[in-house]
């Protein structure tokens, strides 16, 4: 069994790299992605947490239910990038700038 | 309007009948000359001038035997509760002068029908003569002196359209400025002296000036502003009948059209002049009445000794009248103020009759030049000669008004020129002073002057050993005139005769006319010397012209040549236009240099220098409110809208800028709550 600090280190490392794909890619799929090491980052904390409690298992079914909850986003939030994709032949989210000033 | 105070009040709106008409048909030949068409306008002017001669002699006859003093008094305006009226008066002397106007105006108008027949500008001439006749009688109506004075203008405005009306003529222009400038002069006194005249009795009502006046009202102290006063109105007197200095815009008068030469010099302008002395001469004090008297006389000289030589048969008679209206003006200024009234109307008569026969003349010459298409001056008298052969009847009608302006024995004008000698010489005998010897010896004088040119003139028109001196073909192309020229001349060489003005032809004391101008009887014993003596003398003076021009036993070129002295200071009026050009002219352009300089060097300097400050701190203000004022403000809305650019990029649409500073600011909370707890 790994210690908690071992999950913790991971978890920040992974978090470290998706808020880094989040605000530094360009391609929306790209930052989905960086959204999902996120989450994925927030999940092993909640694991690793876990551990300090042996008898209660809260914190892996909480995992199991946001890996649920994400697939449902992720697909939800492809279906928004497509339908963005078709409206404004592009992925990438500096391109969409309607409401801003040009 | 509504009369304060009517006297007879039928005839008062007879004679205010009588100026409207001559207005009415200015009115009607100014603004409706089209529809009226060329052909009537004439007849219609005539028409009217010739109602108001009738209605005029209406008024003569009431005058005579039921109303001699006819008058109504209008309120025109109210200042502070004082009424400012205006009086119509007519008295005897009135009545007359109204119908000499009306009458020679008619007869004058009646005359031009036939002269301005050809003329392109036919009914605004007509027009023009009505203008002048309404302003000639406005003067003669008002008593008062303000309303006066605006006639008064309105002849010298009539008087300038008419002596410029063929304005396409330059020396007609020029003429016509002359005259209205001349006559400016002399009304800027007549201006001056009205108002002292208001300043000494508040009124300009020439009854109620003269009430005040008979009562005594007026010390001694006042004398200096009568004299100013009295002075004044003979200046403006001075303008309106040519006396010297302001004699010369009369002989270029002759610009104008022949029948307006007539009613110029013998009812309408000159006239004004004598006739407004006549009615003002109890103001004169006894130095105005000194400078009248010699002016007079002087004129009366100067322009007799200068109608000596001119050539031109309109000149002369122009130079004649300067020197009867002289004789008028000295009258005056002698106190016989009843002769030379008694003159005014004679010479009226006789120098409209001249004028127009010598307009009649002309016109024949021109229709024979014409006629026979050449080219020759139809006024010169040196041209001319022997025309009684042609002109018979021109002839006959010229010699009658020239022997009445001669001063024959048995003509109007022997009379009333007999009665201002006598009353010249009874004048200077009074006063003891042998200075004044001069004016009757002047007068004399000019008395054998005048018979001598009136001679020459006659001769060389009509009369002369050779006859005519022009080309054949246009001698026998001269006809006599129609039947609207004759009859004009016919009724004004009627009017010269003695019978007219007195049943004896040899003293004017028997005259009806001078027992209604008031005169009163002189002592008997020198008169008949007088009468004598003027009688010898103006014969003599034609007698000599009979023998130098007719039978040219005296030959007048031998013994006064062209080039003598004398001779050109006579036919030159002696050069009196060179005091006004170059003389005056020069004075005036220099001093009015000399004023430019000044202004251009100091006044224009300091205004200049004046503004040129203010530009510069004009400048100066600019720049502390483009620099200060407007930097404050721009700076201002430089930081305005930089903290706009910048909040706005915040904002700016870029999900990832968001998404950080959403990061950095749950970050800083958690720090926050870290470190502060």
């Amino acid at each position: 069994m790994f210690s908690p600090v071992v999950f913790l280190a991971v978890s920040l490392i992974l978090f470290s790299c998706g808020v880094t794909v989040v605000l530094i890619k360009k391609n929306a799929i790209i930052i989905l992605i960086g959204i999902e090491l996120m989450l994925n980052a927030a999940n092993l904390n909640l694991v690793g947490f876990n551990q300090l409690y042996p008898t209660s298992q809260h914190g892996q079914v909480f995992t199991l239910f946001v890996i649920v909850v994400a697939a449902a986003e992720a697909a939800v939030a492809l279906a928004i990038i497509l339908k963005v994709y078709q409206f404004y032949q592009t992925a990438q989210p500096d391109d969409i700038h309607e409401l801003g000033d040009k | 309007m509504e009369a304060v105070e009517t006297i007879h009040e039928p005839l008062a709106l007879t004679a205010i009948l009588i100026a409207a008409l001559p207005f009415g048909a200015f009115i009607l030949l100014m603004f409706f000359s089209k529809t009226i068409g060329k052909k009537l306008s004439g007849s219609i002017s005539t028409l009217f001038t010739f109602i108001a001669a009738c209605l005029s002699l209406y008024i003569v006859v009431q005058a005579f035997t039921t109303e001699p003093n006819i008058q109504t008094v209008v309120q025109w305006f109210e200042i502070k509760g004082t009424p400012y009226n205006i009086r119509l008066f007519i008295d005897q002397t009135t009545a007359l002068m109204l119908f000499t106007v009306c009458f020679v105006s008619t007869l004058v108008q009646l005359f031009s029908q036939e002269y301005m027949k050809e003329d392109e500008a036919y009914s605004k001439y007509f027009a023009y003569l009505s203008l002048f006749t309404f302003s000639m009688l406005g003067i003669i109506l008002t008593s008062n002196l303000l309303i006066i004075y605006v006639f008064w203008e309105l002849v010298g405005l009539s008087s300038y359209l008419l002596i410029g009306f063929w304005h396409h003529k330059k020396s007609a222009q020029r003429a016509s400025k002359k005259a209205f400038l001349l006559n400016r002069i002399g009304d800027a006194g007549f201006l001056c002296g009205l108002l002292s005249l208001f300043l000494l009795f508040s009124t300009s009502d020439l009854q109620l000036i003269a009430q005040n006046f008979q009562a005594g009202n007026i010390s001694a102290e006042h004398s200096t502003i009568l004299f100013i006063a009295g002075f004044g109105i003979f200046c403006g007197a001075v303008g309106k009948s040519a006396q010297l200095p302001l004699s010369s815009w009369l002989p270029d008068a002759m610009e104008g059209p022949t029948p307006v030469s007539a009613l110029i010099h013998a009812a309408t302008m000159v006239a004004a002049g004598v006739y407004m002395l006549f009615r003002t001469s109890f103001l004169f004090t006894p130095e105005v009445n000194l400078i009248i008297a010699f002016t007079g006389v002087i004129t009366a000289f100067a322009a007799a000794f200068a109608a000596l030589t001119q050539t031109d048969i309109k000149k002369v008679l122009a130079f004649s009248t300067i020197s009867q209206l002289g004789y008028m003006v000295s009258a005056i200024g002698v106190g016989a103020t009843e002769s030379a009234m008694f003159h005014l109307f004679t010479h009226a008569f006789f120098k409209a009759g001249l004028f127009l026969a010598a307009g009649a003349v002309i016109h024949a010459l021109h229709h024979a030049a014409h006629e026979s298409h050449q080219h020759f001056d139809a006024q010169d008298i040196n041209l001319m000669g022997g025309l009684y052969k042609k002109l018979p009847f021109t002839t006959i009608t010229f010699t009658l008004c020239g022997f009445a302006l001669a001063g024959i024995p048995l003509f109007s004008g022997f009379l009333s020129k007999d009665a201002i000698l006598a009353g010249m010489l009874h004048f200077s005998l009074h006063e003891q002073n042998s200075l004044l010897m001069i004016i009757p010896l002047l007068g004399f004088l000019t008395a054998v002057i005048t018979s001598f040119y009136t001679g020459r003139q006659l001769i060389k028109v009509f009369g002369g050993k050779n006859g005519w001196k022009g080309s054949a073909e246009v001698w026998n192309h001269i006809h006599e005139n129609t039947i609207k020229i004759k009859l004009p001349l016919a009724m004004l060489a009627g009017m010269s005769l003695f019978l007219i003005f007195s049943l004896n032809p040899f003293n004017a004391e028997s005259s009806w006319l001078m027992h209604i101008l008031g005169a009163t009887p002189t002592e008997g014993e020198g008169h008949l010397l007088i009468v004598v003596i003027s009688a010898l003398l103006s014969l003599s003076g034609v007698g000599v012209a009979w023998l130098v021009y007719q039978k040219e036993s005296i030959s007048i070129s031998k013994l006064v040549s062209t080039e003598n002295i004398f001779y050109k200071l006579s036919y030159n009026f002696w050069y009196l236009d060179r005091v006004f050009d170059p003389g005056l002219k020069n004075i005036l352009i220099k001093t009015s240099t000399t004023l430019a300089k000044f202004d251009k060097k100091w006044l224009d300097k300091t205004i200049d220098n004046f503004a040129i400050g203010q530009v510069v701190i004009a400048h100066v203000i600019a720049w502390v409110d483009r620099i200060m004022v407007d930097g404050l403000i721009k700076t201002l809305v430089w930081f305005t809208g930089k903290a706009g650019n910048f909040s706005r990029k915040i904002q700016g649409g870029k999900v990832q800028s968001y998404i950080s500073a959403a990061l950095v600011t749950t970050l800083l909370i958690a720090l926050f709550f870290i470190f502060k707890f």
